[in-house]
């Protein structure tokens, strides 16, 4: 059928506009209204439900099942046609009661419908329009206004729903819509087509004449509902509004006006009644869905029920309102067959406590201990006798509100619940288990560990091998190490020595130069600097000492060697004389001038001319740089290593002849200082 | 030898007392009847053993001739413990000690561990200065205190060890901040192939290990 075509592609619009924004919701919407003005804009309607509950597949599956029935054509529809205008309208609110379940129901006698879910106390109130109550229990979910709605559907149902499908596919929307202004938007152009199919629908029900007769309040108000966009052009006529109606529309109006700055228009308040009534229904269902799927989990789990426990806690116990509960939770899903076999009282009852909660300001306000579904008996009479009158006068923003909160609040705690008892449990059943968990682990462990351990036992030692081996080798690279062996022969001591003796030696000089008289100042200075002069070895001056001789040399004795073929364990022995050989050496030689520093400070008297004896060392410094490069020629293997060190203890040693500047410095001014004293 | 700590000792007191004896037989095991005179500072080092771990003393041997003392002073610095070491047989060097200790003190940090040594204590027929003295101005001034003889060798190992030990203690107790080097204090090479030529530089690096 083209119908179910459409509607399929109807649905994925509709799927796609619950996910996407209002605006891309609105234009969906449109285009759906236009297109399948018929039919399937329930179909959208309904599915966008179903895939916002989520949870809840068996409704979705219910739809495309009614959706795939009812363009075949199924007697109730054609009936429903015959009586109204648009057999599409009529589709649509049996694919809204389809998706319940009951669809079929319906469409035989709406009047027997007994949908437990859909069948609220509304429908029970409105006499069994049963099958418009359903639907719009269905649709419109307990909340209040949607008992409205229910009842406007109830009328359009009877009158036909026809028209009414474009309302209440409008109003489906809504409720699928979370974002009221979408639902608004959307319901604009549905809003017009209804309202002349409103129009018809009012003129032409007979039976919904009964039906609002019985409940003219109400069926006005859903009129109004879902004919609010009709309003617009066609208008509903105002008179039809009672007191308490007009208070809930001024209440909806000022919330919309308070939370949506400023709509406040006529029919924008009956949008806001249906906005406001889809987002309460929206926010049930899903709540309904966590509901359930919470007590699946818990189910699953056998964790007590976390309402129960709060149950407890608060009221001590109503064994009853538990049940119920649970019930409730359990026929939400499967609400429609077990609903149907169910008396309609019992399952209405059911299905309206639920509702009931998140609809009736009261239930809510009671609801903080627990959710919706948990409302006693008690709850449930109250609320099919406030459905009747209490509705309108208790609706309003704050209830909205108060609903949100509520809901919102139950979510929460509810999930929050759900986390902590699966949490519990799990770690209970993996405590119970881990035991087990060990014992096999251990038993896997022992049957890999026994060859392993001699594995590791063998890894271990080769590796503690290796390791000997490399200190070995350590050792031994130690032993040949300059820089160990130079701290071996204390040269290091003695370089640090005369580091800090120099830096004390700085400082006093800079003391004093910095307390000496012009005068002295000026005779001293060319000693000084000369003495500086002195210290400052040139680089180009200790190049030339016996270079070509050096490099003869080395060419000379590697020659030998490859002649010789001298064994590794000699070469490493004239490497390591060697690198200890010039360790000492350089290590002497900072020694040297360690101890010349220490001398020229203590023996400045006697030594009168520090420009010669900075001349001395400075021939010293050479003498020592040239005598390690004779080293080096001694040994042939590792020269590049011998030379390398031999730089460093040339290094050092210039390193230490700078050192003794300072001292120079001092000594010379401070024996300036005592001649001239 | 890769160790984990080096410690910085100084040996301080009069000129003949015997500092240079004592260390000779701490670190050779031997006795030099006739020593030169010390120039400035002379070194010597020993690994020792504390808590199963190895650890290092550089030992600065300073000359305690009055000249040097200027000289001298300067080496204090970054010494983490210090031999003060007086003769018994002479009563002139167990007096100059308040000078000496109160150099110490002046120019070293005030963590260090003083070790109050009377040396000689083989001569006990020529002995001048009683140890109870030399236990009463240990007490007086918070210093260890031994009597050695580093020509027998008696004590010499414990005074150098105890002092060694209380230094550990101190970096237990966080008293001494290791990675400060102004403490005389260095961490040693993780390994010996780690260029002990830099100790300085290498020497932090791999005492993870060793701490506890």
């Amino acid at each position: 059928m083209s119908d179910s075509e459409e509607e399929f592609a109807s649905a994925d619009e509709g799927d796609m506009e619950a996910k996407s924004g209002a605006a891309s919701k609105q234009s969906h919407v449109k285009e759906t209204v236009n297109q399948t003005e018929k039919a399937g804009v329930e179909k959208d309607t309904v599915k966008t439900k179903s895939s916002k509950k989520g949870s809840e597949k068996t409704h979705t599956k219910h739809n495309q099942d009614t959706a795939s029935k009812s363009p075949e054509g199924e007697g109730p529809l054609q009936k429903t046609k015959s009586q109204s205008k648009p057999t599409s309208g009529g589709k649509g609110k049996k694919g809204k009661q389809k998706s319940k379940g009951k669809v079929q129901k319906q469409e035989k006698e709406t009047s027997d419908e007994t949908d437990p879910t859909q069948a609220s106390a509304n429908v029970e109130k409105e006499d069994e329009g049963a099958s418009s109550i359903s639907k719009a229990t269905n649709l419109s979910d307990v909340n209040s206004e949607k008992k409205d709605s229910s009842d406007g559907k109830i009328e359009l149902n009877n009158s036909q729903v026809i028209d009414s499908e474009g309302a209440t596919s409008c109003v489906f929307e809504s409720d699928s819509n979370t974002d009221s202004t979408s639902a608004i938007t959307h319901e604009k152009p549905a809003g017009t087509q209804l309202s002349e199919k409103l129009v018809s629908e009012e003129t032409l029900v007979g039976e919904g004449a009964s039906k609002k007769e019985l409940t003219a309040e109400e069926l006005e108000e859903k009129a109004n509902m879902i004919k609010s966009p009709s309003s617009q052009s066609i208008s509903r006529p105002p008179p039809d509004h009672t007191d308490k109606e007009e208070a809930v529309l001024q209440k909806l109006a000022g919330a919309a006006a308070e939370k949506k700055g400023g709509w406040g228009w006529g029919w924008g308040s009956s949008l806001l009644e249906v906005a406001s009534s889809s987002v309460s229904t929206f926010t049930k269902e899903v709540g309904e869905g966590l509901h359930t799927m919470m007590e699946t989990v818990e189910s699953t789990l056998n964790v007590p029920d976390p309402e129960e426990l709060v149950r407890g806690k608060k009221e001590g116990g109503d064994a009853d309102t538990s049940e119920k509960g649970k019930q409730d939770t359990e026929t939400s899903e499967k609400t429609i067959s077990k609903e149907n076999e169910k008396p309609k009282e019992v399952t209405q009852s059911d299905n309206q406590s639920e509702k009931a909660e998140n609809q009736s300001p009261e239930a809510e306000a009671d609801n903080q201990s627990a959710e919706s579904s948990n409302q006693s008996t008690k709850t449930r009479n109250q609320n099919k006798s406030e459905e009747a009158e209490g509705w309108f006068s208790s609706w309003g923003v704050s209830n909205i509100s108060k609903m949100v909160e509520n809901t919102s609040k139950n979510l929460v705690t509810g999930s929050l619940d759900v986390l902590e008892n699966i949490g519990k449990k799990t770690f209970d059943a993996i405590n119970e288990r881990d035991p087990g968990l060990k014992k096999t682990r251990h038993f896997l462990l022992d049957r890999g560990d026994k060859p392993n351990l001699s594995a590791s036992l063998r890894e271990a030692k080769e590796q503690e091998e290796v390791r000997a081996q490399h200190e070995k080798e350590s050792e031994e690279a130690r032993k040949a190490h300059f820089g160990s062996l130079f701290d071996e022969f204390q040269g290091l001591a003695h370089l640090e020595a005369l580091e800090m003796l120099s830096n004390q030696c700085e400082k006093s000089v800079n003391a004093l130069l910095g307390s000496l008289s012009p005068d002295t100042l000026g005779s001293i200075k060319p000693t000084l600097v000369q003495v500086r002069a002195n210290c400052e070895v040139g680089e180009d001056e200790e190049e030339d000492v016996e270079e070509q001789d050096f490099e003869v040399l080395v060419k000379g004795y590697v020659r030998d060697l490859k002649i010789g073929a001298t064994p590794d364990k000699l070469i490493k022995e004239l490497h390591r004389a060697a690198i200890s050989g010039l360790a000492e050496f350089t290590s002497k030689s900072i020694e040297q001038f360690h101890k010349a520093g220490e001398l020229i400070l203590l023996d400045r008297r006697e030594l009168s001319d520090f420009v010669v004896a900075s001349e001395t060392l400075q021939r010293l410094t050479k003498v020592l740089c040239a005598e390690e490069k004779t080293d080096e020629i001694k040994i042939s293997h590792l020269v590049t290593n011998i030379y390398l060190e031999a730089s460093n203890s040339s290094s050092y040693i210039q390193d230490g002849f700078q050192l003794l500047l300072p001292v120079l410095q001092q000594a010379t001014i401070e024996s300036s200082q005592e001649q001239d004293s | 030898m890769s160790y984990a700590y080096l410690f910085k000792y100084i040996i301080i007191g009069d000129t003949g007392v015997g500092k240079s004896c004592l260390l000779l037989q701490f670190t050779d095991k031997r006795f030099q009847p006739v020593h030169d005179l010390t120039i400035g500072v002379e070194f010597g080092a020993r690994m020792i053993s504390i808590d199963g771990k190895q650890i290092k003393l550089q030992i600065w041997d300073t000359a305690g001739q009055e000249s040097f003392r200027s000289i001298t002073r300067s080496y204090y610095r970054g010494a983490a413990g210090a031999l003060l070491v007086y003769d018994i047989t002479r009563r002139d060097t167990f007096n100059h000690l308040t000078t000496w200790l109160e150099d110490a003190r002046q120019h070293s940090n005030s963590n260090m561990v003083i070790m109050l040594i009377g040396n000689k204590s083989d001569l006990e027929a020529r002995r001048d200065v009683k140890k109870e003295e030399g236990e009463a101005f240990a007490r007086e001034h918070g210093l260890i205190f031994m009597e050695t003889s580093a020509k027998t060798a008696a004590n010499v190992e414990e005074a150098f060890i105890n002092t060694a030990k209380e230094i550990y203690q101190k970096i237990q107790d966080g008293v001494f901040d290791i990675n400060n080097e102004a403490n005389g204090i260095k961490i040693g090479p993780q390994h010996s192939t780690s260029n002990p030529s830099m100790p300085s530089g290498g020497g932090n690096a791999g005492p993870s290990g060793n701490c506890c």
